[in-house]
Order: structure tokens, then C-alpha cells, then sequence
């Protein structure tokens, strides 16, 4: 897997599977519970981001089952898996914090006090 | 039928999408996660499912034609590859001429190695030392240079020397197939092989390729007090230790390949087979086993030339589209068997 960012699907199926091996269907609910419900993974979708995380050595084969006689592959995080995660995590957490910081800067600075009216003191309290 | 086995069967066909043998390795798993994921008692897919798995299924199969990212064990191929093709080809640089290639002439061989031979040689190390260090960019930089020099040495030398084709076609071979391995390595973070096993690899090659020169044979007093070399005895020497390079470097790399693991050592077969196959191809033509028109007298560009030219080079290139395809079909059995769990 090369090193460029990774995109938002395979971050989230990377993220799901931080927490414990998971199942195809058990990935496509994780991420939906993850993504706050905004993202959700097709079927097709999900096994070419399974694909390029394996062949990137990101995630592996964990067990196998057979439940109610459909095949059910279970995959984990491999420690390289848990290392570009964390990078990713990083990276995401660093623009975050920088456009934050940016925003900060686009918010209208407060006014600057008027004039003093005569009579006021400095404190504010009445002559 | 209820309405979940029409829902599967039609699943089923959307998975036709997909090439046979991703379809055998994942199609079960990818039906089950479909079919969990319908609405109950529905016989129909979800649109948004069926186009998903559609476009994904076509795609898939155009990624099947075009190259597809590489696997590790590819990219450990080449590592190793840019190790001990480099080796090989320092070897033959210093001593170029397997014997069948000279005929009657053979005792030239023993000439020694000009310097520009040595030169090759040198840099060729110099080539797998950088495929040692994991300097892949330099690596890469001089294979691709040192295999442009063959060709530009090859496509001058066939139209003069007789038997330069045939001697340097192999040589050609391997240096672009070590040049393409050394591309495919580009991204390789693993030491490919141990610096004992590579220096011991080198020692072996060179000795097998130096040796035969140092048993030149002894000059003896002639008739009328003339010095003469003894012609039966460096035939003789000749065919003893020329022979030996070859086999001897054949052996030591079987040895080298076998250490490694299984999918490293089928990808570094079909690499390596081409190149051999090609070298037994020329020394049985060169030899007189096969009856084929070499270009000894035709200039470069003519006719005959392309004829003799296009054997040669379909040689390797068929041996390596069947290495490929060979390679291809195993572990797409492979992958069945992991799926069903059945032996096949």
C-alpha cells in the first residue's frame, strides 16, 4: 500500500477493526455505527477496500466460520495495519487542528471600546 | 421458493459480475454479507447494491488485464532478483562466451577478459551491491543502463561477429528482466537476502567464471624449438570448465531460489526460467541440435535478420506469458481451496 493518504472508507474499515476482528457484515454495521450513520459500505465496495488493505499487508485473514451454513471470513489489524492508522490518525488530527486554527483567525475580532464619556471611571463605577 | 432463495439466486447472478476466480475465493463470503444486509422477506437486491456490485465486479475484471498493484511477494522477487541477476551477469562479463559458441575457434576463449569486460563486470556488482544496500533508484538507474549497453553492443555485434547474437541474446534477456525486477523493487523495505549468501553466491560465480582462464594451457616446446599451445589439451580444458559456469551458476541459484518461500520462489522461477530457457535455446542452435537461421552475415535491419531475431525473442517472451499464466492459475487453485476448505 502506498503511502498517500488513505481514503475515508478504508479509514473507517481500519478503525473498525482496531477494536476487534470483524466479519464482512459486522465491518459494514461497524462503520455505519462509527461514521455516525454517514457512511455506509456496499457490499462490492467494501471487498475492493479489503483487497487493497491486504495486499498493502494493512489487515489478514483471522478464522474462518461457518454460520448457518454462509462462509463468514473474520479479518484483523496487522501491526502494520496499527501503525498507518495511527499515522492516518495523526495526519487528520494535525489538519484538523491547523483549519481550527485557521477558522479562529476568520472570526470578526470583537469592537474596540469607544470613547470614555466624561464623568465614567476608569473601573466602570459611576462618579 | 422463498423469497431469500430468489434474493440469493439473483445475487448470485449480480456476483457473475466478477471474474471466476475472485468469485470462487470470495463469492460465498460476499453473498453472505449481501444477503445480510437486504431487507427481510425482499426479492429483489437493493438498487444501490446491485449497481455497487456491478461496477465493482467490471472493474475487477479490467484490473484482472491491467497490471494490479503489486504483491509483497513480487516486490521480494525483484529484491532478490536485482541481487543474483547482477551476479550472474558479472560472471559471464568477465568470461562472455559459453563454449558450443565458438566451434573449432573454441580456444579463444580463454583469451583474457579486456578491460572493458572487467569494467561491466565490476559495475554489474556494483549493481547488486546497491540491490543489497536497498539503494533501489541506483539499482534501477545502472540495470536500465547496463542493459541499454547490451543491446546497443548486440544490435552492432550481430551484424559483424557471427556468433555474437546467439552468445549475447540471453544476456540481453536477463539484463531487461533484471532491470524490470529491479523496477517492481522499487518500493521493497526488506533485505532480500542474507549478505553471506550473497557474497558467498558471487565468490562461487566468479571462481566458475575466472577459473577456466587460469588453466590456460601450458606452452611446450614445438618442432624446431617453437612454443606452441598443446590444442588437445586446452580443448580438453575447455570443455571441462567452460561447461561449468553455466551449470555451476544454475546450481548455486537453485540453491538460492529454494531457500525462499514458496510465493517468492514461483515468481522468481518465472523470472529466471526465461533467461535459461533462452541460453539453452542458443547453445542447442549454436550447437547444431536445432536447425535454426541465426544472422550471422545479414545486415541488422534485413529481412533475414527480423526472421532468426523473432524466434529469439519469442523464446523467452512465450517462456515468461507461461510462467505468468502458470503461476496465475495455482493460486487462484490455491485461493479456491482456502476458501471451500476442500483439496483440490
Amino acid at each position: 500500500m502506498t503511502d498517500k493518504a488513505l481514503q475515508e472508507p478504508a479509514f473507517l474499515v481500519l478503525t473498525s477493526l482496531a477494536g476487534a476482528p470483524q466479519h464482512g457484515y459486522g465491518l459494514v454495521e461497524d462503520v455505519l455505527r462509527v461514521s455516525d450513520r454517514q457512511v455506509r459500505l456496499h457490499t462490492g465496495t467494501l471487498y475492493a477496500i479489503l483487497d487493497r488493505l491486504r495486499d498493502g499487508g494493512l489487515i489478514e485473514v483471522d478464522r474462518e466460520e461457518i454460520v448457518e451454513s454462509r462462509l463468514r471470513r473474520y479479518y484483523r489489524l496487522t501491526d502494520a495495519g496499527a501503525e498507518r492508522l495511527a499515522a492516518e490518525a495523526v495526519r487528520m488530527q494535525r489538519n484538523a487542528s491547523a483549519a481550527a486554527s485557521r477558522l479562529q483567525q476568520l472570526r470578526p475580532e470583537p469592537r474596540k471600546p469607544g470613547p470614555r464619556r466624561p464623568g465614567l471611571r476608569p473601573e466602570g463605577g459611576m462618579a | 421458493m422463498t423469497p431469500e432463495q430468489v434474493l440469493e439466486r439473483r445475487y448470485r447472478r449480480l456476483l457473475a459480475c466478477y471474474p471466476p476466480g475472485y468469485r470462487a475465493a470470495y463469492g460465498e463470503e460476499m453473498l453472505a454479507v449481501a444477503l445480510a444486509a437486504a431487507e427481510p422477506g425482499s426479492r429483489w437486491p437493493d438498487p444501490g447494491e446491485a449497481a455497487d456490485l456491478i461496477v465493482s465486479g467490471v472493474r475487477r475484471r479490467l484490473g484482472s488485464v491491467r497490471p494490479g498493484p503489486i504483491s509483497p511477494a513480487w516486490r521480494d522477487a525483484g529484491a532478490i532478483l536485482t541481487v543474483i541477476g547482477p551476479i550472474v551477469m558479472a560472471a559471464f562479463a568477465v568470461r562472455p562466451l559459453p563454449a558450443p559458441f565458438r566451434g573449432t575457434d573454441g580456444w579463444q576463449l580463454f583469451g583474457a577478459a579486456s578491460f572493458s569486460d572487467i569494467v561491466v563486470a565490476a559495475l554489474w556488482s556494483a549493481v547488486a551491491v546497491a540491490g543489497m544496500l536497498r539503494w533501489r533508484r541506483i539499482a534501477l538507474f545502472g540495470s536500465c543502463a547496463l542493459s541499454a549497453g547490451l543491446i546497443y553492443e548486440l544490435a552492432l555485434g550481430a551484424a559483424t561477429d557471427p556468433y555474437q547474437f546467439g552468445a549475447s541474446e540471453w544476456q540481453v534477456v536477463l539484463a531487461v528482466l533484471i532491470t524490470g525486477a529491479a523496477l517492481i523493487a522499487l518500493k521493497s523495505k526488506h533485505q532480500p537476502i542474507s549478505w553471506l549468501t550473497a557474497t558467498a553466491t558471487a565468490v562461487i560465480a566468479m571462481l566458475l567464471a575466472v577459473l577456466p582462464a587460469l588453466e590456460k594451457a601450458p606452452l611446450r616446446p614445438g618442432i624446431g624449438g617453437t612454443t606452441l599451445f598443446t590444442v588437445d589439451s586446452y580443448m580438453l580444458t575447455q570443455t571441462r570448465l567452460s561447461d561449468a559456469l553455466p551449470a555451476g551458476l544454475a546450481l548455486v541459484l537453485l540453491v538460492v531460489v529454494a531457500r525462499q518461500k514458496a510465493a517468492v520462489r514461483s515468481r522468481l522461477l518465472v523470472v529466471l526460467v526465461p533467461a535459461a530457457a533462452t541460453l539453452a535455446f542458443d547453445l542447442a542452435a549454436y550447437s547444431g541440435i536445432l536447425s535454426i537461421e541465426y544472422p550471422r552475415t545479414y545486415p541488422p535491419l534485413g529481412p533475414g535478420w527480423w526472421q532468426s531475431s523473432a524466434v529469439l525473442v519469442a523464446v523467452p517472451a512465450l517462456c515468461f506469458v507461461a510462467g505468468l499464466a502458470r503461476l496465475a492459475w495455482y493460486e487462484r487453485r490455491l485461493r479456491r481451496q482456502d476458501a471451500t476448505g476442500v483439496p483440490i
